[in-house]
């Protein structure tokens, strides 16, 4: 089930919140656990067995890690056992068919067969997110979770199951216990959650569409222009979903750390991941960089470690080689940025910096989407290679240019910041009220047009 | 205040989604759309084999789409939206200044000329007699002064042009892009809410046509014009910007009798229209029934008169009606359901005139015309 669809909007979530908050307080993590089980069962039914399965994997571990502590024995085995156990679980679904294809590059093995197996939803984030339990647990960073209730209902929320942000139990441990829902908490999820919606269906869908058309059509313009189009659709896709899953588990009680702060108006590559899917960089430096050693083992062993890090941080978004490559490129430009580029780039000018991180990352998307390198560099010529559109690309951009400019107005905190100063005036928070009624709408709107398909030529 | 906010927001959020969640429960379904001439999903059948294949989930969120209270209103709302925002280059229907429905533009594209008159000639050549062939510009281009800014432009002329210098000795080509270029008033030759040209435009068309082989059609006097108000087309259904006032359709009567057969069965209907479609928003489907693979059209008054085949697509159903005025049997065949070779029908049959008439956009998008043999 995804969060902008009919069934979602109209039938679970009033049903969930529905059940949720007529159950007495002491029921209401059953009543969250219950939905999400069948949020996720609903689209991925064989798949429910195997996340029940990582629920029960790392509950034990928790456990069993607990009780060695407790009599003074090494809990070392348990680690690795659940480590073993879970990243197999995380690579046999996800990296099989990965790993298979490229050993068939290697003589001799071209005809090995590639099992053909299907990635069940959102595997990536609750394995990492149930990792990150049991690794604390190990660590003593956090109490061990006896309550297998409150545990499922930690790694099967159904508002972070799908797509993030990855929440780490130790943020949210507390209010697994106790929470105490109120309206003003209520109020502000649904502006979030109205907002992602929007940013999902109003901008990401439309600059979707816009990259779509733009693929086809020759010309600089046309390779620029998608390329900024494919940069703030993954943004608001990513962020808008990121603001859904926040926003609903405000409206259940939880408070989710942000995962996107703004990420496009950094002036390095530093800054940027430090903004964008904050949840998946702050993982990956607590549970791999710093273990290996971070940057407290000299420069040498931190550029490996850097290298590492990214590498599997491009491969964590999909199991194709370009996105090593995507990460790896970052890898490089974050090293450089520590070395010499960092200081480089405090000498220039504000808006040049500003300039280089979007010229930057708008490539590095490019990267991260062309999976077949050949159509990679054919798109990379293209941007170029002076060649001049034709009318109707022309026509395209222009046509989709307000909106555009608008999303790119959007990604800013221009809005946010403006609201601020007249937040405390009455027509503000009345205009605001509109603002998100119609927004609500023209998704409503939006998501109604998506299945509408005029039949011009009927046979009866 | 803050807390009015507050509850307002909450309020109102969960009241809507209770709201449109009773709604969806509650109101009766319907099954057809007449604005997407399609069926509308059925409710999905909860068993245990569509619940675990993940069936279950797919078929409801289909009915889900279908069904969703309202829906004409939040499509509605979407088009305007999207007019109101610039977007409508990117639509396949364009809004004219006018607040007229056009098709979007097809693209010329040479090869596929060369290859629609290759077939075109090699078809004449395998009936061995002379084919007449007319392409119908598109309303777009003919209303082109109606279009907004960042339309694409029509290519229709390049287009008739490129195609008529490459048919062959045997087929003659009509010019009927000067003819409705020459009409002071272009906006009765086409729709504003269809894609179809107007009574009036298929008229003026076949009479021009017929001129030429000395055929006369019935004068204007002696015709009676039955004018059908209430008409929505296929473009109105398209573009889905509901608020847009209906149009009027036009019968000709005059003073001959039809008897039509388009079905397999052999019967025969009397009169050139089927009224029954004038009870729907869609009604350009009274002009001899719509879509049919073969149809016959016999002029009881036109004994004498010989006959006329027309190879075509939609614009003919409604230019054949003043086209059977001038022949004794007029038969209408459509590439797209008509699947045995044409040139066995034209040899079959001794017809007087065999004429193939297209709209501009199905000559480069039907790839039914390759079949035509």
């Amino acid at each position: 089930m995804v969060f902008s669809s009919n069934i979602f909007l109209f039938f679970f979530l009033p049903a969930a919140l529905g059940l949720y908050y007529l159950m007495p307080r002491r029921f209401r993590n059953a009543a969250l656990l219950a939905s999400s089980l069948i949020f996720y069962g609903w689209g991925e039914p064989k798949y429910l067995l195997l996340m029940l399965a990582v629920i029960a994997l790392n509950y034990i571990s928790g456990l069993l890690i607990a009780g060695r502590r407790e009599r003074g024995a090494s809990a070392k085995a348990v680690l690795l056992c659940a480590l073993v156990l879970n990243l197999g679980l995380l690579a046999a679904f996800k990296y099989t068919d990965f790993f298979c294809r490229t050993l068939r590059l290697l003589p001799g093995l071209s005809r090995l067969p590639v099992p053909q197996i299907a990635l069940p939803i959102g595997i990536s984030f609750y394995i990492f997110q149930a990792l990150s339990y049991t690794i604390d647990v190990y660590r003593g960073e956090t109490e061990v979770q006896r309550d297998l209730l409150r545990f499922g209902t930690y790694v099967s929320m159904f508002p972070q199951l799908i797509a993030g942000p990855i929440v780490r139990y130790r943020d949210v441990a507390a209010q697994l216990a106790d929470r105490r829902e109120s309206l003003r908490q209520f109020a502000d999820g649904v502006s979030l959650f109205i907002l992602g919606l929007a940013k999902k269906v109003l901008l990401a869908n439309q600059m979707g569409a816009m990259w779509e058309a733009l693929r086809g059509q020759g010309g600089t313009l046309s390779a620029w222009a998608g390329m900024f189009a494919y940069t703030l659709q993954i943004y608001f896709d990513f962020s808008g979903y990121s603001d859904m899953a926040i926003g609903l588990g405000r409206m259940f009680g939880f408070e989710f750390l942000k995962n996107f702060d703004y990420p496009y108006v950094s002036q390095s590559v530093t800054e940027f991941w430090h903004r964008w899917h904050i949840s998946l960089s702050a993982w990956f430096r607590e549970y791999v960089y710093i273990p290996l050693g971070g940057n407290r083992r000299g420069p040498a062993r931190q550029i490996l470690n850097l290298l590492i890090v990214w590498a599997l941080t491009g491969l964590w978004h999909g199991a194709s080689w370009n996105f090593v490559l995507w990460g790896l490129y970052y890898a490089l430009l974050l090293i450089a940025e520590k070395l010499f580029l960092g200081a480089l780039l405090r000498k220039l000018p504000r808006f040049l910096r500003h300039a280089l991180l979007i010229l930057t990352v708008s490539v590095g998307w490019m990267l991260f989407f062309f999976e077949d390198m050949g159509a990679l560099r054919a798109f990379l010529m293209q941007l170029i290679t002076p060649a001049p559109a034709g009318i109707h690309a022309r026509n395209l951009i222009l046509a989709w240019l307000p909106l555009m400019l608008a999303a790119a107005v959007c990604a800013t905190p221009l809005l946010a910041r403006l609201y601020e100063k007249v937040r405390d005036r009455k027509a503000a928070e009345i205009g605001r009220l509109a603002v998100l009624a119609i927004l609500l709408l023209l998704c409503v709107a939006s998501l109604a047009t998506q299945s509408y398909n005029p039949f011009i030529y009927f046979r009866f | 205040m803050k807390k009015t906010i507050e509850t307002i927001t909450a309020l109102g959020f969960c009241l809507f989604l209770g709201l449109m969640l009773l709604l969806f429960l509650l109101l009766p379904k319907q099954d057809f759309s007449q604005n997407e001439k399609r069926y509308l999903a059925e409710a999905p059948a909860l068993r245990r084999d569509t619940l675990f294949s993940g069936r279950f989930a797919e078929e409801a969120e289909n009915w889900a789409a279908d069904h969703l209270p309202g829906r004409d209103f939040f499509v509605g709302l979407n088009a305007e939206y999207d007019l109101l925002s610039g977007r409508q280059v990117t639509k396949d229907i364009y809004v004219g200044k006018s607040g007229r429905l056009y098709e979007a533009p097809v693209e010329k594209n040479d090869a596929v000329v060369a290859g629609r008159m290759e077939t075109i000639n090699a078809f004449a050549a395998a009936i061995d007699r002379p084919l007449d062939f007319v392409l119908i510009p598109s309303a777009g281009y003919v209303l082109r002064a109606d279009m907004r800014r960042l339309s694409d432009p029509y290519p229709d002329d390049a287009i008739i042009a490129e195609a008529y210098a490459q048919a062959g000795e045997r087929v003659q080509a009509f010019e009927l892009l000067p003819l409705f270029e020459a009409q002071e008033e272009r906006e009765r030759l086409y729709y504003a809410t269809d894609h179809h040209w107007t009574a009036f435009g298929a008229r003026l068309a076949a009479v021009s046509w017929m001129a030429k082989t000395g055929r006369q059609a019935p004068d204007e006097s002696d015709c009676a014009v039955r004018t059908i108000p209430g008409f929505y087309g296929t473009t109105y259904a398209r573009a889905a910007l509901w608020c847009k006032p209906s149009e009027s359709l036009e019968l000709w009567d005059s003073a001959s009798r039809f008897l039509v057969e388009n079905r397999e069965d052999g019967e025969l209907h009397e009169g050139l229209y089927y009224e029954e479609h004038l009870t729907e928003n869609d009604k350009y489907p009274v002009y001899l029934d719509g879509n049919h693979s073969l149809v016959r059209v016999r002029n009881l008054d036109g004994e004498g008169k010989g006959k006329l085949l027309v190879i075509r697509d939609s614009f003919a159903n409604c230019m054949g009606c003043f086209l059977a005025e001038g022949y004794e049997e007029t038969v209408l065949v459509d590439l797209r359901y008509y699947k045995q070779p044409v040139s066995e029908l034209v040899r079959s049959e001794a017809f007087d005139d065999v004429l193939l008439v297209y709209s501009v956009a199905n000559f480069m998008t039907d790839s039914s015309l390759t079949r035509l043999e």
